[in-house]
């Protein structure tokens, strides 16, 4: 079950916040609304820290990629996304995750960060994020679920989602960190990094086209939501993915209760699809297996096979 | 879709945690729903725990609000409402009780069969219930109920179980688990048998196909030694022949099967990617499908023992 951090935690974070801003790297822009093009695994490829520590292996993740600095230019508005679906052991991003990047962030330069999402606040205060909103002083934007919060984004050759509905208010930021937890999913099996932009999505939309009101009596429902998710990965694009693989749910996902599993990893990278298709292993699957990782490498979303991924992987 | 123009007025945006407001987290019940708060237990109940908190309720498509993402399963099987209720005892340790309330006795049965893994210890709470490593599922009328330990530790686990056998014993109602179950040999009904209504759970526990090819109305599924065994529940013996024999076209078709042979009373063979065997027959108006990692015969001779 989830460690709380502690005080001596905070100081060897703070010291491997250090090291890794020491690193730096190429600055890029990732604009939330820019024209998307699809990502190349790029240099920096999947980095995959096993661990105890979360905090000091998100940093290292980090690290392995370029650090945060290769991600957050300085003067930056940075979005984050984290998973507060549930307080359930190993359903949500570790408020010790959320801190760490929150770190990055700020000795990258960032001039302002905020979590978003359409969640209410029980959820945040559940898994123990508000907590570390309030630590840090960084904002937590929380939009209301009416369409007007939204924006909407046509996605050209979509297979089922023609246009998502963006929450607005991401585009008061520069780019945004994708802090998906990894874990069990009773509607696809598995959940990652794709499946986490869901959040980012009108509920209503995620409800009404993704989970239609006919799915139990429509024979290709689940290829049909597998096909959304995909599609809405085209509409927004991550800087970055940060996934929280330490200690997830193997069933009754995505809310739990469910069997906990300690994977002990950290699992970060710019590609979407490698970093699902690795984190889907940890469960259990290939890649192939999870319907949304497929159609997302036959999409050319990014690499389903790990052997052509730039993949580094350390224990620390 | 529609745009309104008030969208200043209409986005919320809170910086820091200076939060005025957030989505609502309580929906009314339905007219038809029961009021899910008798079924809470009160201090007297369970000594040294104390509600913290409202509950917070759900009702009808508000799962969604409550469970985003996983609202599917519980409405496939029949859901009605949901009621959750922290509590904390004098050291702050934190459990949380959830009712969902499904539609009928049935539904309930099968979404404790669903969640429940098969593998924890039994809790003679409900009809049927399962604590595992820090959580309780029971079920009893048209009830699940499950109690969550936030820490492993004996005060909570202790905890879990006041509370889930309090909330139990406010649960007047009572029934049997399906009639359906009744065509299964009485060794297969046990733990980790799972009882299905719908192509979702279905696609949990296996994928033979992203489409409802199979059409069940209730299914049930059983692990055995060697083999898992599907028995799939249809209105007459015709219309289990017409799914037998689409089931077998469409694994035809599909490269995820090979060697997808028929015989001529209907029943056919096939073997998967992963090189497991697949027999399945028709018995009345049920098909049987066994999965084994060894041989087609171990099928065949799991299917006598159904009970048409």
């Amino acid at each position: 079950m989830a460690k709380k951090i502690g005080r001596r935690e905070f100081i060897r974070t703070g010291a491997a916040l250090g090291a890794s801003m020491a690193v730096g790297g190429t600055i890029l822009k990732n604009m939330p609304g820019a024209a998307w093009a699809a990502p190349a695994a790029g240099p920096a490829g999947l980095a995959v820290v096993q661990g105890t520590e979360a905090a000091a292996m998100t940093v290292k993740a980090v690290e392995l990629l370029g650090g945060m600095g290769a991600f957050v230019r300085k003067g930056a508005k940075v979005a984050l996304l984290p998973n507060v679906q549930s307080k359930h052991p190993g359903t949500f991003t570790k408020p010790e995750i959320l801190r760490a990047v929150i770190k990055m962030c700020k000795l990258a330069g960032a001039s302002e960060i905020a979590c978003l999402s359409w969640l209410g606040q029980p959820n945040w205060d559940g898994a123990g994020l508000a907590q570390v909103i309030q630590d840090e002083g960084i904002g937590l934007k929380l939009i209301a679920r009416e369409e007007a919060n939204f924006k909407a984004v046509p996605i050209a050759g979509a297979a089922a989602l023609p246009e998502a509905q963006i929450m607005k208010a991401l585009y008061d930021y520069d780019l945004f960190i994708n802090l998906p937890i990894t874990k069990d999913h009773a509607g696809n099996k598995f959940t990652g990094t794709m499946k986490n932009l869901m959040g980012l999505n009108s509920p209503t939309v995620n409800r009404a086209q993704f989970h239609k009101p006919n799915w139990k009596s429509d024979p290709a429902d689940i290829e049909h939501m597998e096909n959304c998710i995909v599609d809405l990965n085209f509409a927004v694009r991550p800087a970055l993915n940060i996934v929280d693989a330490t200690e997830i749910i193997k069933t009754n996902g995505p809310m739990g209760p469910g069997e906990l599993i300690k994977p002990g990893r950290i699992v970060a990278g710019v590609d979407r699809v490698a970093v699902d298709s690795y984190c889907a292993t940890l469960l259990g699957f290939k890649g192939e297996d999870i319907i949304a990782i497929r159609k997302g490498f036959e999409r050319k979303l990014g690499q389903i096979d790990l052997s052509k991924v730039n993949l580094q992987e350390v224990k620390i | 879709m529609r745009k309104s123009g008030s969208t200043l007025a209409a986005l919320l945006i809170a910086v820091g945690l200076s939060i005025g407001s957030h989505p609502t987290q309580t929906t009314p019940p339905s007219a038809s729903a029961r009021d899910l708060t008798l079924l809470v237990p009160r201090a007297p109940e369970i000594p040294g725990w104390s509600a913290r908190g409202d509950a917070q309720r759900f009702s009808g498509d508000d799962l969604y609000v409550y469970i985003d993402g996983g609202a599917e399963i519980y409405n496939e099987y029949g859901f009605r409402q949901v009621l959750a209720q922290d509590f904390v005892d004098k050291n702050q340790k934190g459990v949380t009780l959830e009712i969902y309330e499904m539609t009928d006795p049935t539904a309930a049965f099968g979404i404790f069969s669903f969640k429940a893994s098969g593998k924890g210890r039994l809790a003679d709470i409900g009809a049927d219930s399962e604590f595992e490593d820090y959580y309780l599922h029971f079920w009893k009328g048209p009830f699940l109920v499950t109690v969550t330990g936030f820490e492993a530790n004996p005060e909570c686990r202790d905890g879990v179980t006041a509370i889930a056998r309090a909330t139990g014993a406010r649960i007047h109602e009572t029934s049997g688990r399906p009639a359906f179950l009744s065509k299964l040999p009485a060794d297969w009904i046990k733990p980790g048998l799972k009882y299905l209504r719908g192509p979702l759970g279905l696609y949990n526990l296996h994928p033979f196909f992203t489409r409802d090819v199979l059409k069940f109305q209730e299914a049930a599924v059983v692990s055995l030694e060697d083999a898992r065994v599907f028995v799939f529940s249809y209105p007459n013996p015709a219309e289990a022949l017409a799914r037998l024999s689409e089931t077998r076209q469409v694994m035809a078709a599909d490269p995820a099967y090979r060697n997808v042979r028929e015989f001529p009373d209907g029943h056919f063979e096939a073997v998967d990617l992963k090189g497991n065997a697949l027999y399945a027959r028709v018995d009345g108006s049920v098909i049987g499908l066994v999965l084994s990692p060894k041989a087609i015969a171990i099928g065949v001779d799991l299917l006598k023992r159904l009970r048409s």
